[in-house]
C-alpha cells in the first residue's frame, strides 16, 4: 500500500534521512524503531507531506505522491496522527472530531460526519461521556484517545501514528495499542512509530530500525524481538560480561 | 506427491514489483549494517568514496567490487563477522586447500531462516509431511546436512540421518526404514545404485520416490542414469557455503532451471573477465549478495559457477528468478563432493614430494562419479630403474594421504607417461571432467 524508496530529506544543511526504503503493505501494522533522533518521526513527516523529500519516491496504492501537500495526502486516504497528541484544547471533544472529517467537508463527507462521530463515540465510550468538555480538559491518555478518534474520522486507509504511548502511563498504553491492534483487524494499515519499542513489537507484522536516518535491519516482529541487537539497543537487554 | 509444491506461497509467489521493492530496502540495510560492523568492506569501499545511501536502486550494487574466496580467507577468522561472537550460535567451516578456510557463522535468526529456504527447497522436490527423508551427509566441520534436517523437520517430513559413507547401511536403511525420499550428492545417488545392484534389490525393492540431489555439478545424462537405476525423479538444489546450502536455489517440478530464493539473495551473472553485469540470458558468473543475514552478510560474491539467469514466469507459480544448472566453473576447478579442487593448488603438494618440474592433471569421474585421479608424469630419473620404482611407489603412497588429508577426499594417483598429459591439441591439461562426458 505504501512504498518508500531511497527518501533523502534534510533539516536545512542537516541530512536527516538518508536513502530511506520500506513498505507497509495492505492491513499490516509495521512499526519504525529507533533512538531518539534517529529520524522516525522525520520518515513520517516525509510521508504526510509535512517534510520534503529531496530524492527518492513515494507511491501510495500504486500512485506516485511524492511531496504531495498534506491536505491532497489526507484526501488521499493517509492520515498522520502528531507525537504529542496536538489536539485543540480551547474546543469541545466534538468539535475535534468535526475537525477531523474537514477534508471530506465537501460531497458526501459532511452528511456522514455525525455518522462516523457515533462511530468514533462507540469505539471510545469515554470519550462519548466528554463529548462537550473542552479537549485541553482531558487526561493524556484521553487526549490520545481523541487524536485518534479524530485522524479516523478522515476515513483513512493507512493510518502512521507517530509516538502514541509517549508519557502515557503503561497501563494506557497498552490499551491504546490494544485499540491499533482492533484498527487493523477492522482493515486499516498503520505505520506506527513508537518509542516503546518492545511494545510495538508486539503488535507489529513487521519492523524497521532506523539509525541516524539509515535503515539498518528489517524483519518480521518477532525476528526483530529475537534479534540481540535490537534487544540490546532498544529493548533493555544488558549484558553482564566485562568484554560484551 | 500431489498438491502444490510450495513451502512460502506469500513469498515465493509474490508479484516481482514488491520483491524488487523487498530487495531494495533489505540490500540497503545489509549495506548499512556491514560497512557499519565488517572493517574489510570499509577498508575496501572508502577509496571508491562510496556510502550505502548511495545505493538508490539495484542496479546501483553494480558500483561495488567483488568478494572473492580468497578475500574471505585472508579474513580468517572472524573478519567478516558482522555481530559479536556472544550472538553466533553455529560456527561452520568452508574448507579451502588453495586459499585457506574461511568461517561461516549462523545467528538463531540466521538458522531459522536457513532452515525455512531448506524447507522451501525441499517442499519444490516434492517433500511433505507423508514424505520419509534419508539424509546421509557426512558431519564435520561443515554439515550440510543440518540444514536439509531443519529444513525437513520445519515441513513436518519424518527424517533419518545416517551417517555417510556406508553405502551397504545405507540401502539397508532405506529398505527397512521405507524411505522414500533421499538427500544426499549425486556421487552417492550413484553409488547407492551399484549397491542396490549387487544387493540384488533394484529400485522395485524399495520405497523411493524422489532422490534431491546437489552440492556438485551433475549432467543430464548422470539424471538419467539415477533416475533409471533409483527408480526416482531426481531434482537439483544449489547452494555455495559461505552464503547457504542448501537454500539458495531449487529445480520445482517444471526443471527449467532453479529458481534462487530472491527474497534472500540478490543475484547477479557477470562477464568473468570484465567484470560487468551481463543481461538475463547472458551466461558468466554467478555472483550473490546476501539480503538478511546477520552474521555473515555477503556484498557481491563471486561463486566461480557460470550460468544463465532467467525472469520469464514458471509454470510453478513462482515468481523467482531461475538460474541454468551450473556445470562450468570460471577456471580450472574442479567441485567433487562439494569440494572445490584447485589443481594448481595440488601442484605445490605433488612438486614438494616428487620434484619441482613435475607436471600432473586432475581427472574426475574415471572410475565413479566422485573419482578422483591424479596423474603425474614420471619423473626422468625414476624411470626405468629398480629403486626408481621403489622410490615411486613410495612418493605415491605420500601423495596419496597428503592430498587426501588436504582435500578432505580419497584420491588415487597414477604415474603415467608425460605425452599422456597433453590433449588432442597437444597442450598440457590441468583438470579433465568425465562426468559430463568430457576429456
Amino acid at each position: 500500500m505504501l512504498l518508500l524508496r531511497s527518501i533523502d530529506a534534510s533539516y536545512g544543511h542537516v541530512p536527516a534521512l538518508r536513502g530511506v526504503s520500506l513498505h507497509v503493505g495492505r492491513g499490516e501494522i509495521v512499526t519504525l524503531i529507533g533512538a531518539n533522533g534517529a529520524g522516525k518521526s522525520t520518515t513520517l513527516a516525509v510521508v504526510s507531506g509535512l517534510l520534503r523529500a529531496q530524492s527518492g519516491e513515494i507511491e501510495f496504492e500504486e500512485r506516485a505522491v511524492t511531496n504531495w501537500s498534506p491536505h491532497r495526502l489526507v484526501r488521499a486516504g493517509i492520515c498522520h496522527v502528531p507525537e504529542g497528541r496536538q489536539v485543540f484544547g480551547a474546543l469541545t471533544v466534538a468539535d475535534n472530531l468535526l475537525l477531523g472529517a474537514y477534508s471530506r467537508w465537501r460531497g458526501a463527507g459532511r452528511a456522514q460526519a455525525p455518522a462516523d462521530m457515533a462511530q468514533q463515540f462507540e469505539r471510545f465510550p469515554r470519550l462519548a461521556e466528554r463529548r462537550d468538555q473542552l479537549a485541553g480538559s482531558l487526561s493524556g491518555g484521553e487526549q490520545q484517545m481523541l487524536a485518534l478518534a479524530r485522524g479516523l474520522m478522515s476515513r483513512p486507509r493507512l493510518l502512521m501514528l507517530d509516538e502514541p504511548s509517549l508519557g502515557l502511563a503503561p497501563i494506557i498504553a497498552r490499551q491504546f495499542l490494544a485499540e491499533v491492534q482492533k484498527l487493523r483487524d477492522e482493515g486499516l494499515t498503520v505505520l506506527l512509530v513508537e518509542q516503546n519499542a518492545r511494545a510495538a513489537l508486539r503488535i507489529a507484522d513487521r519492523g524497521y530500525v532506523i539509525e541516524t536516518g539509515r535503515i539498518v535491519l528489517e524483519g518480521t516482529a518477532q525476528d526483530l524481538l529475537d534479534n540481540p541487537e535490537v534487544q540490546r539497543a532498544y529493548l533493555g537487554k544488558g549484558y553482564r560480561e566485562v568484554w560484551e | 506427491m500431489e498438491g502444490r509444491r510450495i513451502f512460502n506461497p506469500e513469498a515465493e509467489t509474490m508479484a516481482r514489483d514488491e520483491l524488487l521493492q523487498l530487495q531494495l530496502e533489505r540490500l540497503q540495510a545489509t549495506l548499512n549494517r556491514a560497512m557499519r560492523n565488517i572493517a574489510y568492506y570499509r577498508e575496501r569501499f572508502a577509496p571508491l568514496d562510496f556510502v550505502p545511501d548511495g545505493v538508490r536502486s539495484l542496479e546501483d550494487l553494480a558500483r561495488l567490487p567483488l568478494t572473492s574466496r580468497m578475500d574471505m580467507a585472508e579474513g580468517y577468522p572472524y573478519g567478516f563477522i558482522a555481530v559479536p561472537l556472544r550472538e553466533v550460535v553455529r560456527i561452520d567451516t568452508a574448507p579451502g586447500l588453495t586459499w585457506g578456510p574461511a568461517v561461516v557463522a549462523y545467528t538463531r535468526t540466521d538458522l531459522a531462516h536457513w532452515a525455512e529456504l531448506a524447507a522451501r527447497v525441499m517442499t519444490a522436490a516434492g517433500i511433505n509431511a507423508d514424505s520419509v527423508v534419508q539424509i546421509p551427509f557426512e558431519t564435520g566441520m561443515f554439515d550440510a546436512g543440518f540444514g536439509f534436517v531443519s529444513g525437513a523437520h520445519l515441513i513436518g517430513a519424518s527424517v533419518i540421518s545416517v551417517p555417510g559413507g556406508d553405502y551397504r547401511k545405507q540401502v539397508q536403511v532405506m529398505h527397512d526404514y521405507r524411505s522414500t525420499v533421499l538427500v544426499a550428492m549425486p556421487s552417492d545417488a550413484l553409488h547407492l545404485a551399484a549397491e542396490l545392484e549387487q544387493m540384488d534389490l533394484g529400485p522395485r525393492g524399495l520405497w523411493l520416490q524422489t532422490a534431491l540431489l546437489g552440492g556438485e555439478p551433475w549432467p543430464e545424462p548422470a539424471r538419467a542414469e539415477i533416475e533409471e537405476r533409483l527408480g526416482v525423479q531426481a531434482l537439483d538444489n544449489y547452494g555455495v557455503r559461505v552464503a547457504a546450502w542448501p537454500g539458495l536455489a531449487a529445480e520445482c517440478e517444471q526443471r527449467a532451471g532453479l529458481h534462487i530464493n530472491e527474497d534472500f539473495f540478490l543475484a547477479e551473472v557477470v562477464d568473468p573477465d570484465t567484470l560487468e553485469p551481463l543481461p538475463p540470458g547472458a551466461e558468466g558468473e554467478l555472483v550473490v549478495t546476501t539480503l538478511g543475514k546477520e552474521a555473515l552478510p555477503l556484498i557481491r560474491y563471486r561463486t566461480g559457477d557460470v550460468c544463465s539467469l532467467s525472469v520469464e514466469p514458471c509454470a510453478c507459480g513462482r515468481s523467482f528468478a531461475r538460474m541454468s544448472r551450473p556445470w562450468r566453473r570460471t577456471d580450472d576447478t574442479i567441485v567433487v563432493r562439494g569440494i572445490t579442487i584447485h589443481p594448481r593448488a595440488i601442484a605445490d603438494t605433488v612438486q614438494s614430494l616428487v620434484a619441482a618440474t613435475t607436471e600432473h592433471e586432475v581427472v574426475v569421474g574415471g572410475q565413479a562419479f566422485d573419482d578422483v585421479e591424479i596423474r603425474v608424469a614420471v619423473p626422468a630419473q625414476h624411470a626405468g630403474t629398480e629403486q626408481g620404482l621403489v622410490t615411486l611407489a613410495r612418493m605415491r603412497g605420500d601423495l596419496e594421504r597428503e592430498l587426501a588429508a588436504a582435500l578432505g577426499l580419497p584420491v588415487r594417483i597414477a604415474v603415467v607417461e608425460r605425452s599422456s598429459l597433453t590433449g588432442d591439441d597437444g597442450v598440457a591439461r590441468a583438470a579433465v571432467d568425465l562426468r559430463g562426458g568430457g576429456g
